[in-house]
């Protein structure tokens, strides 16, 4: 992976925020200037421009390419030049949970970095994490009602907030425009009936071997289950529910669309994820993330016009769900210094950083009210996935979520493959979670 | 070895002893022993050996003992409970649930997967090698060619074959196509019933070529005037592969059988690719699930308990091989 530094130069640019906060600085003067910067704990509201001078601070995260190096990084600097700290932003290439639990363990672990939703919990739990809320109660440029309230949720265990959303991705439903008019599907379909019949029509037409793809971890599943208003885990986590009626019907549905072989799997279709068989024109339609178009824009750019995202069809006694996936920065106890650490955070998280950070693309913005930035009125597939923000439920089921879902994936798998019937694999899923994991 | 020493020890008592030379004799270390130079040179290698691997082998060895945290490392000894919350149910339990059932008990199926693999592939990549070397071991046209065939999946790192290998065995893959005619096309690496014999294919296709290369070593080392002795008995081609190849290849055979055994036992990153396990669990082996408990569910002590478990199988068969090694060396 290139590590090139981008030489940028900031001297001459004055963005709103600077003349904002210029504003604010020179009100809050007198105060700043009691300050003494080196205190080894800074209280976050009292931190200005420059009063950070001097201070190391460390970011780390993971850089799933050099765009998005190179931004976090130019998000960095300019946070030095405002504050006058300096910060190290090196991001662990591979295998980044296991890296940042020892990292931890040794106490190694940089000021602020990133941790995903799917395994926040397994961290909050242990005590190792900074409480984030005492800060973010007295930012003035941040408040977590401007947050997706899911997302909030996501990063608050017992109570207490220990991180802060650094982006989130939908599920939403990519379909091929084209392929799906000419199986005589106009509108891209609605509820689940819908669906199947749409899935019906494109297997008729036969220009697709496979109507649709889905991976073999059954995470499509999850979508439908909320729709039905199913749960894996009850309301305080203590029990597994996922074998309640709605969540034997909502994988009753996926099931059949294998069997009837309107979904294709990828060792059906030999098409590694859904990216690639939508891009290779090989399937119509995918339940998919938000981050298959970035993928399909770089990778896919002669298919990428006829790609469509929708939200998904819904049950006829449902509601409207889909899944999150989501990454907060969190700051360890380790960190010498919590309120520059969360400073740092708060930057780029707020509004502008958001902004700056959503606009790569990769993911959406954490942001609520961000639906009416030009950037998603320009680019109306993500705008979409962005609204279901509103009714996503983020994938994450507690401290002990890596085995459930290692004991929740192969079941689905189990069911899919036709090894058990949807039912005595949700059973046996519940059983086995209840009686060894919880 | 003893009456050397013995007489090492008189030659330096005769000679005079200054003070070193009477400490190294009261430790019992004798000239051949002190041998400083010889040490300095290990030194490097044993440092790096100790911290690196000793080390944390006795460390994990520990760790199965103990409920561990990765964050907060703290460990707390837990004596055996590990070991018995990884081994119960018993296989035997509910007549054999746990292998037939990965719900009952995954480490016993994973184990079961595991034994499967090891049966199904150790003979073929060993024998199957011996008769690739035999026959390139004769006067065969563009010989070097074949053996560079049969050697080049060794070079493959096992990610890159496992990748191959499920394009190839994909429902719609290349070996479906010829198979389709004969009515045979099946999802052979999407079916839990086939994924792990597809990737016992792998494994011997991998295996093949490295055992070759060993069997071909070894009968170079065949001293030509026994096979000439064995033609002017009158043997026939049986009898000299049964009477002089077979064992002149003990040790290379030992070697070969040990390697392949331990091998087989630690599978894991063709099934971690092929298919990460599944479908439902059918390639969940001894050490993904390992580390399935350790890195992705966070109980390191449980997984470190499965570790030694897998060791002590291990150290078993490569110490019965041994014995039985020993019990069968010829000498002419």
């Amino acid at each position: 992976m290139s590590r090139n530094r981008i030489s940028h130069d900031n001297s001459g640019r004055i963005t709103r925020r600077r003349v904002v906060q210029s504003a604010a600085a020179a009100g809050a003067l007198g105060l700043a200037g009691c300050l003494g910067g080196d205190d080894d704990e800074t209280d976050p509201d009292e931190i200005d421009e420059g009063d950070l001078e001097g201070t190391e601070l460390s970011l780390t995260g993971w850089a799933t390419d050099d765009t998005e190096y190179e931004l976090l990084q130019e998000q960095v600097e300019q946070f030095e030049e405002e504050y006058g700290a300096d910060v190290d932003y090196e991001p662990i290439p591979s295998e980044y949970e296991r890296q940042v639990q020892t990292q931890i363990g040794a106490g190694e672990i940089a000021d602020a970095f990133y941790l995903d939703a799917s395994y926040y919990a397994s961290f909050a739990s242990e005590g190792v994490l900074v409480d984030l809320e005492q800060y973010i109660e007295e930012d003035d440029d941040l408040d977590v009602d401007d947050f997706f309230d899911p997302l909030i949720e996501a990063f608050t265990y017992d109570g207490t907030l220990y991180g802060v959303p650094k982006d989130f991705s939908t599920l939403g439903l990519f379909y091929n425009e084209p392929m799906l008019e000419n199986a005589g599907v106009d509108e891209p379909p609605e509820t689940w009936d819908e669906l199947r019949e749409s899935l019906e029509a494109v297997q008729e037409e036969g220009e697709v071997d496979y109507p649709m793809f889905a991976s073999d971890d059954g995470r499509m599943f999850f979508p439908l289950l909320f729709q039905k208003g199913g749960q894996v885990l009850s309301e305080d986590g203590d029990e597994c529910v996922v074998a309640s009626e709605e969540g034997v019907e909502a994988l009753e549905f996926v099931v059949e669309l294998l069997e009837d072989d309107l979904i294709g799997r990828p060792s059906e279709t030999g098409y590694e994820w859904h990216g690639e068989a939508l891009g290779s024109e090989g399937v119509a339609m995918a339940v998919e993330g938000t981050w298959a178009i970035a993928s399909l824009e770089s990778e896919f750019s002669d298919v990428d016009d006829d790609v469509d995202v929708a939200h998904l069809p819904i049950p006829e006694d449902g509601e409207q769900a889909t899944a999150a996936y989501t990454v907060c920065y969190s700051s360890s106890e380790h960190t010498e210094d919590p309120g520059a650490a969360y400073t740092l955070i708060s930057e780029l998280t707020d509004s502008e950083g958001m902004q700056a950070w959503a606009e790569q693309g990769l993911a959406l913005s954490a942001h609520e009210d961000h639906d009416d930035l030009e950037y998603y009125e320009d680019h109306p597939r993500r705008q979409t996935m962005l609204e279901a923000g509103d009714w996503a439920e983020v994938m994450n089921f507690g401290p002990e979520s890596g085995e459930i879902m290692n004991v929740l994936t192969p079941e689905l798998e189990g069911a899919i493959t036709g090894q058990n019937d949807p039912q005595t694999a949700l059973e046996r899923a519940q059983e086995q979670i209840n009686d060894d994991v919880l | 070895m003893a009456y050397e020493s013995e007489a090492d020890e008189r030659t330096t008592t005769e000679s005079g002893t200054s003070g070193l030379a009477g400490a190294k004799r009261r430790l019992g270390i004798t000239e051949d022993q002190s041998n400083l130079a010889g040490l300095l040179f290990v030194a490097p290698n044993v440092a790096v050996f100790s911290v690196f691997l000793l080390g944390p082998v006795l460390y994990a060895f520990y760790l199965a003992f103990t409920e561990y945290s990765m964050l907060t490392h703290e460990s707390t000894w837990v004596g055996l409970d590990n070991f018995w919350t990884v081994l119960t149910p018993w296989p035997w339990e509910n007549g054999f649930e746990p292998l037939r059932d990965p719900g009952a008990n995954t480490w016993w199926f994973s184990l079961r997967n595991t034994a499967i693999y090891a049966i199904g592939t150790v003979p073929l990549q060993i024998y199957g090698g011996l008769a690739i070397a035999l026959m390139l071991d004769k006067r065969v046209r563009a010989k070097s060619a074949y053996r560079a065939a049969y050697f080049m999946p060794v070079m493959l790192s096992g990610a890159a074959s496992a990748v191959i290998w499920r394009w190839l065995l994909a429902d719609n893959g290349i070996i479906n196509e010829f198979l389709s005619p004969l009515g045979l096309a099946h999802n052979w690496a999407g079916d839990p019933n086939t994924a792990l014999g597809a990737i016992m294919l792998l494994a011997i296709w991998g295996g093949i070529g490295f055992n070759m290369i060993l069997f071909l070593a070894g009968l170079q080392n065949v001293p030509q005037e026994l096979y000439e002795a064995s033609r002017i008995d009158g043997a026939s081609a049986w009898q000299r592969f049964r009477h002089v190849t077979w064992p002149n290849l003990g040790n290379t055979n030992f070697f070969v059988i040990v390697m392949a055994i331990i091998g087989a036992f630690q599978v894991f990153g063709i099934a971690l690719v092929f298919e990460e396990g599944g479908p439902y669990y059918a390639t969940t082996t001894a050490v993904l699930r390992i580390y399935q408990r350790a890195f992705e569910e966070n109980y390191f002590g449980e997984g470190a308990a499965m570790a030694m478990i897998l060791f002590a199988i291990i150290f078993a068969f490569s110490y019965w091989q041994y014995r039985y090694r020993k019990s069968e060396e010829v000498d002419y």
